[in-house]
């Protein structure tokens, strides 16, 4: 049994949850990588692709250098050979000079983002990294066992990395960063405790609706839709939430989302890079979005698509359908 | 010994071992699980998700990659594995533009075979890829993007052959697969692409339109057709004959009934490269020349020497290919005999290969470069020809067993065995073997270039010619065998390799001084011939062992096992050539030069 060093111990207690989209225990992660034997490489996610989502972005503006020390203390803590932070590419364009100057004579080296949503899922980060296709990995094996070069590797969230270093400096308060957008009065970044419920957040922010509306939580594409009933519980995902009008027409709805899976879809596997392709089709060309095709399409992706992205394409409907367009409260009682 | 594992598939208890994916069990205990991009020789791609298995949680998971753990409950074809194949299969369908009319595949296709399998008659969705393109690589390989279900295979077997000219380009509906623009990298038109196609979107450059237009309508030409070793032992599956079948007599029998009007073996053209090659092998040694001297027959590996490794061009042999020299002498040595102008002759060879197409167009194999006269005239791939046969309602099952044609139908083992692996070394040995003991007791080479067929006195037993070369794989070097040999009464280190991979890994050796050898024979397709690129799909690890067991068999039935021996190749020498030694140079040898990138063309 291997002694942890304290970092990881302090990360376990604090309990921190990775902030990408996976809520993966942090811990448990670092906890992977350090019993791992070999060379080792450190990767900071900052390709930030879901939609409704700038919170990376934020800390690239307000607090890289917190973010950065974060790094430097996992560089430390792995005795890793290198880190690279991997930016989508006008993140790199914007803020490259400035972190350059942060990162000095660290081996700490930056990579602009080639292709985008997918980019940011963690193996085909990694393939891109290596100057292969952006495409996604077999999952096992996990990139702690065998990630950058076939090699132990950490991929964490910029805000992971951020968190880290707040712990570390026993400055951690157990906040995580929300972005709120959509048909709001105040679209931007707040940093709010973790257990705030979504109601909570909203009223804090000055931005909880005098209309009928929905929320989608955990990001604009693959997050989850629920209605105004369901407010009272925290985020649990992606800090994200997004504000829709109740009325908002269906397959305008759909169309949003579709048209950027199938925008963003690596290719590789037929479900997705076919599937995403002929909804896009049925919605544009008047088909009927409950019928066996559509359906087919749907249970396909959920079933066998290669990787995440596909697995997510069917959240925000699913969860629409069931929240809102069928639930079971009458939503549009005036609580006013 | 590999740790035993128990799994269970619908119920019944299979044993596994450690590293084994579901799809391994299934196929090792034939239960069906339809893949389509799955390939034994290759890494798995794992992106048609139509070999989809249920789990005990009912989740559903690609066989491919789902590895064997000690108590794994697995379920097959249950509602929800069906209900996902069914789509998926719908969307590949509509991403393949059905051409099934004019594709040489056609009835022979993994995806019409899944259509009727999950008894899909027509696709939700409409097709999507009418406004893709043709593109020819060189003058040998096209493929129709139309067609293409991107599933990467030709790719991974390109970057195997470490050529890596095919890539994928785009994401999403616009990813699509074709050749790269670095001018570094070129085809080698070994075809490999094409036998690890599952759904018929590259094929070899089809010369069989204009073969058929030419023996439906004459025009006074004598057609000669000419089989390779590797016929006679695959083109059965194409009839859906056993792997390894021997059909040469059929073969004979069918060249004639489409219309051929001679018959031709091309083990009796390989008879006379090896008689040729082992003479230059011994000049080779005699005379300290580049070592090592490497054999020329297959024009992928020639191609690949050319264009990635011309610093090795002066150790490939000068002996054609036998193909190119049975149809030179076709033209020449035939056409004597039948008293005609070689402009009248139109000589087609039957090829594992689709290589070939391009080593008929290079200049230094034409016959009359002036008078525009190729050595060999058209290539049909062994598809190709039962195609060919098809369209014609030639039962190839039922044909009855002829001979061929006398002049160059007569062959020896040596010449049968060039299809393998190794084949056309241990043919060259033979005779080289002879050659050398026939120096040492009459002192000069005068009968060989006589085809005098000279008796030795003393030392009359050949090792070599009798008993099977033990070859040893090179520790670390896997793809790689030695072997070191007595000939006559001299130590040679020899190499076999197939997979222009594995050429690069010895071609890198050598340059670094890491080995040495005195001949090494290169193919480019695993297995040698009869892994060909216009072999019968499909193609795997032990149909090659099958198609090339057949032919070490044939050498085994044989009387006559050498080329020396061949009385065919004899009367050539006694008769035609006469010991003219510059004759022999200039119909049967050609030098090479760096190869200038083929690249490639739209054409559509």
């Amino acid at each position: 049994m291997v002694r942890l060093p304290e970092i990881i111990k302090k990360i376990e207690k604090a309990g921190l949850i990775g902030r990408g989209c996976c809520n993966f225990p942090t811990a448990k992660k670092w906890q992977m990588v350090y019993e791992q034997p070999g060379e080792k490489y450190i990767v900071c996610n900052v390709s930030e692709g879901e939609l409704a989502v700038f919170k990376d972005e934020w800390i690239l503006r307000n607090h890289p250098e917190i973010a950065i020390e974060g790094i430097k203390i996992a560089l430390k803590t792995f005795k890793a050979k290198k880190a690279i932070i991997y930016l989508q590419k006008r993140y790199f364009k914007k803020y490259q000079d400035r972190l350059n100057r942060l990162i000095g004579r660290v081996k700490i080296e930056l990579f602009a983002e080639q292709s985008g949503y997918i980019g940011g899922e963690e193996t085909t980060l990694l393939n891109a990294l290596e100057g292969k296709r952006s495409e996604p990995r077999q999952k096992p094996p996990y990139p702690p066992e065998s990630g950058f070069l076939d090699q132990p590797t950490l991929v964490n969230n910029l805000e992971t990395f951020y968190d880290i270093a707040l712990i570390n400096r026993d400055e951690y308060k157990q906040k995580r960063l929300v972005c709120i957008s959509g048909e709001v009065r105040r679209t931007g970044v707040w940093e709010l405790l973790e257990k705030m419920t979504i109601k909570e957040i909203l009223e804090k922010t000055s931005n909880y609706p005098n209309f009928h509306f929905f929320v989608q939580v955990g990001g604009g594409a693959s997050g989850k839709c629920l209605n105004e009933t369901q407010l009272n519980t925290p985020i649990c995902a992606l800090g994200s939430i997004v504000i829709y009008k109740l009325k908002v027409p269906e397959r305008a709805l759909f169309a949003h989302w579709i048209n950027f899976f199938q925008k963003e879809s690596c290719g590789k596997c037929v479900p997705c890079r076919e599937g995403t392709y002929r909804l896009k089709e049925i919605i544009e060309s008047g088909g009927d979005l409950e019928g066996d095709l559509f359906k087919d399409i749907l249970f396909s992706l959920d079933s066998s698509s290669f990787c995440g992205l596909g697995k997510a394409v069917s959240i925000p409907i699913r969860s629409y359908w069931k929240n809102i367009k069928y639930a079971k409260v009458d939503l549009e009682r005036s609580i006013f | 010994m590999l740790k035993q594992i128990k799994i269970q598939i619908n119920n019944k208890e299979y044993s596994a071992q450690a590293g084994d994916t579901v799809l391994d069990v299934a196929r090792k205990n034939g239960l069906k699980i339809p893949a389509l991009c799955y390939h034994p020789d290759l890494q798995v791609q794992g992106m048609c998700r139509l070999c989809l298995v249920e789990l005990e949680n009912g989740q559903l998971v690609t066989s491919c990659t789902e590895k064997v753990r000690e108590g794994l409950k697995i379920k097959l074809n249950t509602p929800a594995v069906r209900r996902a194949r069914k789509t998926n299969l719908e969307l590949i369908f509509a991403s393949h533009e059905e051409k099934c009319g004019s594709c040489i595949l056609n009835k022979n296709c993994a995806l019409q075979k899944l259509a009727r399998d999950f008894k899909i008659e027509r696709s939700r969705f409409q097709e999507r890829k009418d406004d893709r393109a043709e593109i020819q690589f060189g003058d040998a390989i096209f493929i129709d993007q139309s067609k293409c279900i991107e599933c990467g295979n030709c790719i991974e077997v390109c970057r195997q052959q470490e050529c890596n000219f095919l890539e994928k380009v785009g994401a999403s509906t616009k990813t699509r697969v074709q050749p790269t623009d670095d001018f570094t990298k070129d085809c080698i038109y070994c075809g490999q692409c094409v036998v690890h196609c599952p759904v018929g979107a590259i094929h070899g450059l089809p010369h069989w339109e204009p073969v058929e237009e030419l023996l439906q309508k004459k025009n006074n030409k004598v057609l000669i057709a000419q089989i390779a070793p590797s016929i006679r032992v695959s083109i059965g599956e194409e009839f859906k004959m056993d792997y390894g079948e021997v059909v040469t007599g059929q073969l004979a029998t069918a060249m004639r009934a489409v219309g051929f009007d001679y018959a031709f073996d091309v083990s009796t053209g390989a008879d006379f490269t090896t008689y040729e090659e082992a003479r230059e092998l011994i000049h080779w040694i005699l005379n300290k020349k580049d070592i090592p001297m490497f054999t020329s027959c297959c024009p992928g590996w020639v191609k690949f020497a050319r264009f990635y490794y011309p610093e090795f061009i002066s150790h490939l042999t000068s002996t054609d290919s036998p193909h190119i020299i049975s149809g030179t002498l076709a033209k020449t040595y035939f056409a004597d005999k039948i008293n005609r102008d070689p402009r009248d002759i139109v000589v087609t060879s039957i090829m594992p290969c689709t290589a070939k197409k391009h080593e008929i167009n290079l200049e230094s194999h034409y016959l009359d470069l002036k008078k525009k006269i190729k050595s060999v005239d058209y290539v049909l791939t062994t598809r190709e020809f039962a195609y060919l046969l098809r369209r014609h309602k030639i039962d190839f099952k039922k044909l009855k067993s002829e001979k061929m044609d006398d002049a160059l139908g007569v062959s020896s083992g040596a010449g049968n065995i060039y299809g393998a692996s190794g084949g056309v070394m241990e043919s060259a040995l033979r005779t080289a073997d002879y050659f050398l003991r026939v120096y040492k007791e009459t002192g000069s080479f005068k009968s060989i270039l006589n085809g005098e067929n000279y008796k030795l006195k003393k030392e009359k037993f050949s090792k070599i010619a009798q008993s099977r070369i033990e070859f040893k794989e090179v520790r670390g070097q896997q793809g790689i065998k030695d072997a070191i040999v007595r000939i006559g009464n001299r130590k040679l280190k020899i190499a076999v390799v197939n997979g222009t991979g594995n050429a690069k890994k010895i071609l890198e050796n050598l340059k670094r001084k890491r080995c040495y050898y005195d001949y090494v024979e290169v193919m480019a397709c695993p297995g040698g011939c009869i892994g060909g690129g216009g072999q019968p799909v499909p193609t795997n690890s032990e149909i090659r062992r099958k198609r090339a067991d057949a032919l070490y068999q044939i050498d085994e039935n044989l009387k006559i096992k050498t080329a020396h021996e061949n009385p065919e190749v004899l009367d050539v020498y006694k008769n035609y050539f006469r010991g003219d030694e510059e004759l022999m140079e200039r119909l049967m040898h050609s030098g090479f030069e760096e190869a200038m990138r083929g690249g490639y063309k739209k054409i559509k």
